[in-house]
């Protein structure tokens, strides 16, 4: 009797973690967990958010915008709501709450996470840099003291939410998938600042032999420095 | 369909915008200006054909009743013209919206098509739309003030040449 799992309606693997709100819609509709009545409610709710968000937009100045606008504050409301909902223990809790609470709340708390997000973003990046591997690596040390710096720079997440507005040039060992926005970045820092982590266990002139071992060209290459790390810790003693 | 896409593709009449342009007879009749239902219905068609046009989107009330609240008091308005000219005033603020690559509000843009209209341009809704909105929009685009005629910077320059 201890394993008796709730049955859960919605299989969480059709959903799309980049467009999560649409796609929870759109699988709740198609079980009939919301009637055509809710999904009129909801989508009077996400036009009434996008008018308050573009009178934020335009400062009141202009009650209309260009289309594009409008889709871009679309898709950054609509990334915001899908935030919130993920935050749910599971998919069939969010589609429920999609129908029971406003949408313009949904809203409100998805945009406090962000914010708590980015402020979680913030102290990985601080806490990276103090720990920056001296490297003759170009692509890293630009993406530290550089790339990062400006996607927190140009990131709105107001309008912008779901944008990436830098991508950084490092690549990671397992690159990142199915995120954007601050979801994506939150997680990059999370990923480099464990790897960092393993690589700053070892001596920078240790770090650059380890490396020339790798590729003499390391320097102007895109490669990553914890696989090529690992690969040598293998064979080179700390 | 999408849920992103039926979002905008909702192309309603709101009935509230009918009532609320149907509404403000109230105080233009005292210029003896007023608007039937169907008048009303289809100023709010050629919003949205205008909107569609200019490749914007509008939601709540719009400018409807900002331009009618604005171009009431006019000597060059009467009932014949009243339906017809509010066509052609919605059609050119958001084409000029556009030309002035949102570089001026709503309610500026009204003001400067309600002081051009009774003024230099008589009336006249080519002249307002041909020269001085057109003027308007490349005086903005071009950082200069709304006001700036070249007309008037050649003329200061020939007496200054002269002088």
């Amino acid at each position: 009797m201890d394993n008796i799992e709730k049955i859960r309606l919605i299989d969480e693997s059709r959903l799309n973690s980049e467009l999560y709100f649409q796609s929870l819609i759109e699988e709740a509709c198609r079980l009939g967990m919301i009637t055509d009545a809710e999904l009129e409610k909801i989508r009077l709710g996400c036009l009434e958010l996008l008018a308050r968000k573009i009178e934020f937009y335009t400062k009141g100045e202009s009650s209309s915008v260009r289309v594009e606008i409008a889709e871009m504050i679309m898709a950054s409301n609509l990334f915001t709501i899908g935030l919130r909902l993920k935050a749910y223990p599971d998919a069939d809790s969010a589609a429920e709450a999609l129908t029971k609470t406003k949408i313009a709340e949904l809203y409100d708390s998805g945009r406090q996470l962000i914010d708590k997000k980015l402020k979680s973003a913030k102290l990985t990046y601080v806490r990276l840099r103090r720990n920056k591997l001296q490297t003759q690596n170009l692509a890293y040390n630009k993406t530290v003291d550089a790339d990062v710096k400006t996607f927190f720079k140009k990131y709105h997440p107001d309008f912008n939410a779901h944008e990436i507005p830098v991508t950084p040039d490092y690549p990671l060992c397992k690159p990142i998938d199915g995120l954007v926005g601050i979801e994506f970045l939150e997680e990059y820092l999370k990923s480099l600042y464990s790897e960092n982590a393993f690589c700053a266990r070892f001596d920078p002139n240790n770090l650059h032999r380890m490396l020339l071992d790798c590729d003499p060209r390391y320097p102007d290459l895109l490669i990553n420095i914890y696989e090529c790390v690992r690969a040598a810790d293998s064979h080179i003693e700390v | 369909m999408s849920f992103e896409l039926t979002l905008f593709n909702s192309s309603l009449i709101p009935k509230q915008t009918v009532t609320e342009i149907i509404k403000l007879n109230d105080d233009t009749a005292r210029y003896g200006l007023v608007l039937t239902e169907r008048q009303a219905i289809e100023l709010v068609e050629t919003r949205n054909q205008s909107l569609k046009a200019a490749g914007r989107i509008e939601l709540g009330n719009g400018i409807i009743d900002k331009l009618i609240n604005a171009f009431c008091d006019s000597p060059y308005i009467s009932l014949p013209n009243y339906a017809e000219t509010l066509h052609e005033l919605l059609e050119m603020f958001y084409y000029f919206k556009n030309e002035t690559i949102d570089l001026i509000s709503d309610d500026k843009l009204i003001e400067f098509m309600k002081t051009s209209f009774d003024g230099v341009c008589q009336g006249s809704l080519d002249l307002l739309s041909g020269r001085e909105l057109d003027r308007l929009a490349r005086n903005l685009r071009n950082g200069r003030a709304a006001d700036y005629s070249e007309d008037t910077e050649e003329a200061s320059g020939e007496e200054d040449d002269n002088g």
